[in-house]
């Protein structure tokens, strides 16, 4: 029962989502051919007379009613079907691919990083609550979180880029480079991956940071902790085994916030670092008002959101032995 | 033989709105293999003492006086060597067992970990051990029991874990923290007798604010009133010939002799009644009591009480 319901609940988000995507674009003003044909609303020169607009209009079927294109919308996606990118004249899901296995390495290794790394300062500042560890990290750790991403995003690439000259400030990898090696191939797109990758876990680490310290707090006021040190366990064993598992369930739940956080992080990391992930690729195609690729782009962050939350479910199924059994 | 003695114990928690006097003065003797009772009404500082006994209290707490064991002033041992009694030398087992297992570790482990520690046992041996411990407190299938979490046990059962968690690596001392309250009447006397059962030739502070549970169990017992002790005596004597008002009053309180409440409300820990603390409850206060502080006086072998009806 619990699982149909569960199902049926996702079954339910991913549809609204879905129809969310498709409106959204168009309640912006303009449409994917005032940037080529020059209408007010863009700088761009006119290339395009209205009568070729129009037959454009109809090839992609925006010429139909909203509801037609809507049903067409949904069919295509059903049919796993993601249309045509109108700005790069390629299949919507081509153009997604290229971009989607960076943005989950980018998201992905600073995700890991940042979430490892804030759970385990915060568990240690919530320990040494009031001494001096624990005021130098919220100190050092919030003031770094203070910085707006895109900001720091651009202290990196002047200082440590254009002054340093010490990374590449732009790209997942050299381009044209021949590797000799796949060793070579990874150590340039690490290189590549190092300052968009601290920028996000920077950008990222406060709130989870913040997060632990406060859930951590709360546990080690329970009884079941004196019912550890009772028994002559050491603190850093209490911390670990008896504290940290349970300062994680509140944690959990927070997942899906977390996750919609890393969405704004992620689009402004990578156009800040010209970065090729799904994030640019949105931005980009908001500039050009690509619905098709638009509502691609939409719907893989989505999906990822989707299954980020999937995941924070099994997580706290793991973690906390009292749902199994519900 | 003492086993355990505490001499001139002050405990005070410094709070925004003062000083919590919650343990003001106390001596107390725990002697080899007896099961002494703490009684006293909710507040009056039971749990605080013993807590201050395996010093669990938090850093800020102010502590005074001296707590022998062993030969050992417990109150000046490092955090290092204190843990090495804590759980091995003396066990507590704490109020409230629903709140005091952790939710998301398996009972047997939760058993195991302080065998494993203090007994060098590896991890297989430790488990078995726990299984062991949760059968000799009675635990039905307790090998299916000690793989299974908290919220699978019965109220009853979950406080005979707590026993077995306190049992587990044959403490010479037990502090057993109300571990009948909040049960019914069957399960709150197999409970008794299981403590008994497993308290032979040990020493025990057994903290309950039931004084029937405590004459089925306890040798002597020990009234707390307000973060002093007013009257101690062996068990039978504190029901044959109560001498302080407030251990009369707190007979009169139970079920079984009237359900009379004593009057008024115990005191603010912070504020202390001048004089005698009992004064403003007491029937029998005179102006002497207002202002003296009455000490403790033996008056029969083993039978002190700390007032002035009696000097
Ligand atoms: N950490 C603390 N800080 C301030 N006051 C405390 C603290 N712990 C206990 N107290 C106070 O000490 C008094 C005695 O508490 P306790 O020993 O728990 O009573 P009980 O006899 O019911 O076990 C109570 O008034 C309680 O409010
Ligand atoms: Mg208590």
């Amino acid at each position: 029962m619990h699982k149909i319901t569960k199902i049926a609940t996702y079954g339910i988000i991913i549809f609204v989502i879905l129809s969310f995507n498709f409106f959204l674009p168009r309640i912006m003003p303009g449409d994917p051919f005032a940037f080529l044909t020059g209408d007010p609303s863009t700088d761009m020169p006119v290339v395009l007379d209205a009568g070729i607009k129009a037959k454009l209009l109809s090839y992609y079927g925006l010429d139909k009613p909203l509801s037609m294109q809507y049903y067409d919308y949904i069919a295509n996606i059903l049919h796993g079907d993601l249309g045509w990118s109108i700005y790069y004249n390629a299949p919507v899901w081509d153009v997604l691919r290229g971009s989607l296995k960076w943005t989950l390495l980018l998201v992905g290794t600073s995700t890991v990083i940042y979430m490892a790394s804030g759970i385990m300062l915060g568990a240690v500042s919530a320990w040494k609550k009031g001494k001096r560890v624990d005021a130098g990290l919220l100190t050092f750790i919030l003031s770094l979180s203070s910085f707006p991403s895109f900001f720091l995003g651009l202290l990196f690439i002047i200082l440590f880029g254009v002054d340093l000259g010490l990374f590449p400030i732009s790209g997942a990898r050299t381009p044209f480079m021949d590797y000799s090696t796949s060793f070579e191939e990874i150590i340039d797109i690490l290189h590549h991956l190092l300052l968009p990758a601290a920028t996000l876990v920077i950008a990222h680490i406060g709130g989870i940071y913040l997060l632990t310290r406060n859930s951590m707090l709360n546990v080690l006021g329970e009884d079941y902790i004196l019912t550890a040190r009772a028994k002559g366990l050491r603190e850093g064993y209490i911390m670990r085994r008896h504290a940290l598992k349970n300062a994680l369930l509140p944690i959990s739940t927070m997942i899906a916030l977390i996750a919609g956080f890393m969405i704004t992080g992620t689009i402004l990391v990578e156009t800040v670092f010209a970065y090729p992930g799904v994030g640019r690729l949105l931005y980009e195609a908001v500039l050009v008002r690509d619905y098709p690729l638009l509502q691609g782009a939409f719907m893989i962050i989505t999906l990822l959101i989707i299954a980020a939350n999937l995941a924070a479910d099994m997580i706290y199924v793991y973690l906390d032995p009292r749902v199994k059994h519900k | 033989m003492s086993l355990l003695t505490i001499t001139h114990l002050k405990v005070h928690f410094p709070t925004q709105d003062g000083m919590v006097k919650a343990i003001d003065t106390i001596d107390l003797e725990i002697a080899n293999s007896e099961r002494l009772g703490l009684i006293g009404e909710t507040g009056c500082g039971k749990t605080v003492l013993g807590m201050s006994i395996i010093r669990l209290l938090q850093p800020s707490t102010k502590i005074e006086g001296e707590i022998w064991y062993k030969g050992k002033d417990l109150l000046k041992l490092s955090e290092g060597e204190m843990r090495k009694i804590r759980g091995k030398e003396i066990a507590m087992i704490l109020q409230n067992p629903t709140t005091s297992l952790n939710p998301v570790l398996k009972v047997g482990d939760q058993i195991a970990e302080a065998i494993q520690l203090h007994q060098g046992l590896d991890k297989r041996a430790a488990r078995e051990k726990a299984v062991e411990m949760l059968e000799s407190v009675k635990i039905p299938s307790p090998d299916k029991r000690a793989n299974e979490y908290p919220h699978e046990f019965s109220g009853g059962m979950k406080e005979r874990a707590m026993i077995a968690m306190g049992l587990a690596c044959n403490p010479s001392l037990i502090i057993a923290d109300e571990p009948t309250k909040g049960l019914d009447v069957t399960i709150k006397m197999q409970i008794v007798k299981l403590l008994k059962e497993v308290s032979r030739r040990k020493s025990m502070l057994f903290i309950t604010h039931d004084l029937g549970v405590a004459t089925q169990i306890c040798d002597n017992i020990a009234v707390m009133y307000a973060g002093e002790l007013v009257e101690y005596a062996k068990t039978e004597d504190v029901f044959k010939n109560p001498l302080h008002p407030y251990t009369q009053g707190f007979l009169n309180s139970l079920p079984n002799m009237g359900l009379k409440p004593i009057r008024g409300m115990s005191p603010s820990l912070i504020d202390l009644p001048s004089g005698c603390r009992f004064h403003p409850r007491c029937d029998h206060a005179s102006a002497k009591c207002t202002i003296e502080h009455p000490p403790m006086v033996e008056i029969e072998k083993g039978h002190s009480v700390r007032c002035f009806l009696y000097t």
